[in-house]
């Protein structure tokens, strides 16, 4: 008897590992749901796919994506750990800017920027997409961190690779700090009337002060609050202050929040508390923001403004 | 202020960008594939069968799989990045207690010779005709390598071992270095027994002995026929022993790992060293046993960035770890291997299906058409090997969680080699695998028969518990005394068998002839 007399006779049992469902199908729908911005769902797809393939890296990077996008940082800083434990000098670009993501948003500014860089020399050349988000990404945090003419580089070099509304939108900040305001409103206008997302009419409104920017903006934001790729939280950040309608904020922070709690979506609830009078809660919802670690200027701005220290 | 969504877009984007619906390149080998330096081969823990009085435990690491030693010009060292750690648990909770580390610094001792090692005889000179500037007699070859102080030695590693029990380290030391072993590059070039005695080091620490080199490799296979979805040789009828061939000890298929040497890292404690107790327990104590696993580290990039001091910076990252032989290759799903080698045996339970429900198991019963009859799950008859349960473990020992460690009952006093089975406890031998592991256990064989069921009761018949790959023994003799492991293949003359190689019918010695 031959343990092995025909591969045939494996059929029985390899058929049931065929019948296992595509675990590239899987990640699909939850890429899909990351693209819909809907964090929650992806989570528990992405926990679920994890425990069916605990050695994917993919699967470490999806996770640490949908728990960034409900602003779990505790966990994703867990699975980020193990996408890069998984395969040593393996996690790619994507990975990388997950892992300056983190750092980020736990107030390590250079060490993002460490980590966009390790991603960015592992580019492929054809890899456009990797590198068009990763210019982006490092102009950002060079803009954060006080380096205009970098961030300008980064911004300007994204942008001969392809229009992109966020780095537009960002080199028209660097404008703006290097006080040109002229060509920061032109550039926002002009983004503005390629009927890009609402949340560049509000940079723009927040630029040019104008009343017809914000009515513009309000009903962009309006139209789409409903939607996962919404504009709420220039929609709270605007009724808090110069929409004089704060209960409304108050109202939609509070529902957006229930979704997810990343660091900007607290700064936002924080904000429409205070304008509610609300200052014990508002310093509540910030201190939250705190305790993860950011150096976000606008979240300390907002800290100092109730009193908090970070 | 960028926004929460823009925030994440940016990532999203990429995840949608960059990753094709069915991309080619997500299912990499596993990680250690990937690193063969940190690649643990086999883990051994046994009473040492030396016939010294004192009763000790030799622990043995094997790393970097199927070393060619002709592979020249660098050979084999040990990688000075990686931690190299032996853990033992001894009070059930499948966390370790006691650690030994080993750690290797590499010197270039001649950084312009074209390889690592060379020497012959008592050296050679430039002869006479010898092109300026070098004169005549002017020495080209160093003498043949002898010590660890031959000029020839160029690339010399040194080691130290360090024991960390109760949060407190204390170094092992030797009144000189502790060198490790080289590749065994020929007979002309190196007296490698001559530096393998030299290498097996008496410690300051009373009976305590250490080794560290590159040696033959103590596991025997039929790895193709084994990898081959279990297609052994007909010449053991596709892996069902006749009684002689069981009882044979030569070989009836080759060993595939014959001729190539492995790194091993080897030490020899008292048992009194690694008891909760500090004492010799007898056999039938709860606290005999202990729980041994191997692991290999390297210094571990941080999601948050070093001297933060929140968690998570700093450390190493282990790249893989070893309790019982063959859990990883033939138990663990490949898409959990690599979680399963890096994480902590404590958390095994998330792998407890594989354990408790293996596919080797059913693919034993399906390829034989029924022939192999297995047991129902859950197969608590495996959980001896994955909790301290009896026949390892006293009768009232705890449990403790589900964890792949390598138990042993440092109680059950050893068996001498001549009177040692090769099955172990199977055979009747109650000092061999399951119970540790010595490097003359077939953990292959007793592997197959105790998955097919033979420890349940109605099991343990024909073909179960006759099931083996036809390599009964070792290409190499073992050594019977620390480290026990056998000399390196030479890289001049070493032979790998083949499987169709005449003379490999049980041999005596288990020793293919030539």
């Amino acid at each position: 008897m031959n343990l092995v007399r025909s591969i045939l006779t494996l059929i029985p049992v390899l058929t049931l590992f065929a019948a296992t469902p595509s675990f590239e199908e899987k990640k699909a729908e939850i890429r899909e749901l990351l693209a819909r911005f809907d964090s929650k769902t992806a989570l528990d797809r992405a926990i679920a796919l994890n425990k069916q393939w605990p050695d994917d890296v993919i699967g470490y990077e999806l996770l640490t994506a949908a728990r960034l996008g409900v602003g779990d940082y505790a966990e994703a800083e867990k699975s980020a750990q193990w996408m890069i434990d998984m395969r040593i000098g393996k996690t790619g670009p994507i990975g990388w800017m997950l892992i300056a993501q983190i750092r980020e948003a736990t107030g390590d500014l250079d060490g993002a920027i460490d980590a966009i860089n390790t991603g960015y020399v592992m580019l492929a050349p054809l890899q456009t997409a990797e590198r068009q988000a990763l210019l982006t990404y490092a102009g950002e945090l060079h803009l954060r961190t006080g380096k205009l003419e970098i961030a300008a580089r980064m911004f300007q070099d994204r942008l001969k690779l392809g229009p992109d509304a966020a780095s537009t939108a960002a080199l028209a900040a660097v404008r703006l700090q290097q006080g040109n305001r002229e060509e920061a409103t032109a550039m926002l206008r002009k983004l503005s009337d390629t009927d890009a997302h609402p949340r560049y009419r509000y940079q723009l409104a927040e630029v040019t002060g104008s009343p017809d920017d914000y009515a513009a903006f309000e009903k962009a934001a309006e139209a789409i609050q409903s939607s996962s790729n919404n504009a709420n939280r220039e929609l709270i950040l605007y009724r808090s202050g110069h929409g004089k309608h704060p209960k409304e904020a108050l109202s939609l922070a509070i529902a957006e929040s229930r979704i997810r709690h990343d660091l900007l979506t607290q700064d936002a609830l924080a904000v429409a508390y205070q304008a509610n009078g609300k200052l014990l809660e508002a310093r509540s919802a910030l201190q939250l923001a705190l305790d993860v670690g950011t150096r976000d200027p606008a979240i300390l701005l907002h800290a100092k403004e109730l009193g908090l220290k970070p | 202020m960028t926004t929460p969504n823009q925030f994440l877009s940016l990532s999203v984007a990429i995840l949608i960008a960059a990753t094709p619906v069915f991309p080619a390149n997500h299912r990499e080998a596993p990680i250690t594939a990937l690193d063969h330096k940190a690649d643990i081969t086999d883990l051994f823990a046994f009473r040492s069968y030396d016939g010294f009085s004192i009763p000790r435990v030799t622990m043995i690491l094997c790393v970097d799989p199927l070393q060619e030693p002709a592979n020249g010009p660098n050979w084999f060292p040990f990688d000075p990045g990686i931690l190299y750690e032996i853990k033992i648990d001894n009070n059930n909770d499948a966390v370790e207690d006691i650690v030994f580390q080993i750690r290797f610094t590499t010197e270039q001792r001649l950084p312009n010779l074209f390889q690592a090692y060379a020497g012959a005889g008592a050296g050679i000179n430039a002869p006479g005709n010898s092109p300026p500037p070098v004169a005549p007699g002017t020495p080209i070859v160093p003498p043949k390598i002898t010590d660890f102080n031959s000029p020839g030695l160029g690339t010399r590693q040194s080691y130290t071992v360090t024991m960390i029990k109760a949060g407190v380290a204390t170094a092992i030391s030797g009144p000189t270095p502790f060198y490790a072993v080289p590749s065994n590059v020929g007979p002309r070039t190196i007296d490698y027994p001559a530096l393998f005695n030299a290498g097996t080091y008496t410690t300051n620490t009373t009976d305590v002995k250490v080794f560290a080199g590159t040696v033959d490799d103590p596991f025997w296979i039929d790895l193709g026929g084994a990898f081959d979805t279990l297609n052994l040789r007909s010449a053991v009828n596709g892996g069902v022993l006749t009684p002689a061939q069981d009882a044979a000890t030569g070989n009836i298929a080759a060993d595939t790992v014959s001729g190539y040497s492995v790194n091993a890292i080897a030490i020899e404690v008292p048992v009194t060293m690694l008891t909760r107790t500090g004492n010799v327990e007898a056999a039938n104590s709860v606290a005999a046993t202990i729980g041994v696993f191997g692991t290999t580290s390297r210094v571990r990039t941080t999601v948050r960035r070093a001297p933060l001091p929140e968690a998570g910076s700093g450390g190493f990252s282990q790249i893989q770890r070893m309790g019982n032989p063959l859990i990883n290759e033939l138990l663990i799903g490949t898409g959990s291997k690599d979680r399963f080698s890096m994480d902590q045996p404590k958390n095994d339970s998330q792998f407890a299906s594989f354990f408790l429900d293996p596919t080797l198991a059913r693919i034993l019963n399906a390829a034989t058409g029924g022939a192999v009859a297995i047991p129902t799950p859950p197969r608590n008859d495996l959980f001896p090997l994955v909790t301290y349960a009896p026949p390892i473990a006293a009768a009232g020992t705890p449990g403790g969680p589900i964890a792949d460690l390598l138990r042993l009952n440092t109680g059950v006093a050893p068996t001498l080699p001549g009177s040692a089975s090769r099955l172990g406890v199977l055979g009747g031998d109650n000092a061999g695998y399951p119970n540790g592991r010595r490097v003359l256990d077939d953990v292959t064989d007793i592997s197959l028969r105790v998955v097919s069921g033979v420890l349940v009761p109605g099991f343990n018949v024909a073909p179960n518990n006759r099931l083996g790959d036809g390599v009964n023994s070792n290409d190499t003799a073992y050594r019977t005394t620390f480290p026990y492991v056998g000399d390196a293949p030479s890289g001049r003359d070493r032979r790998h068998i083949d499987p169709t190689e005449a003379g490999c019918t049980a041999a005596a010695g288990g020793i293919c002839a030539p």
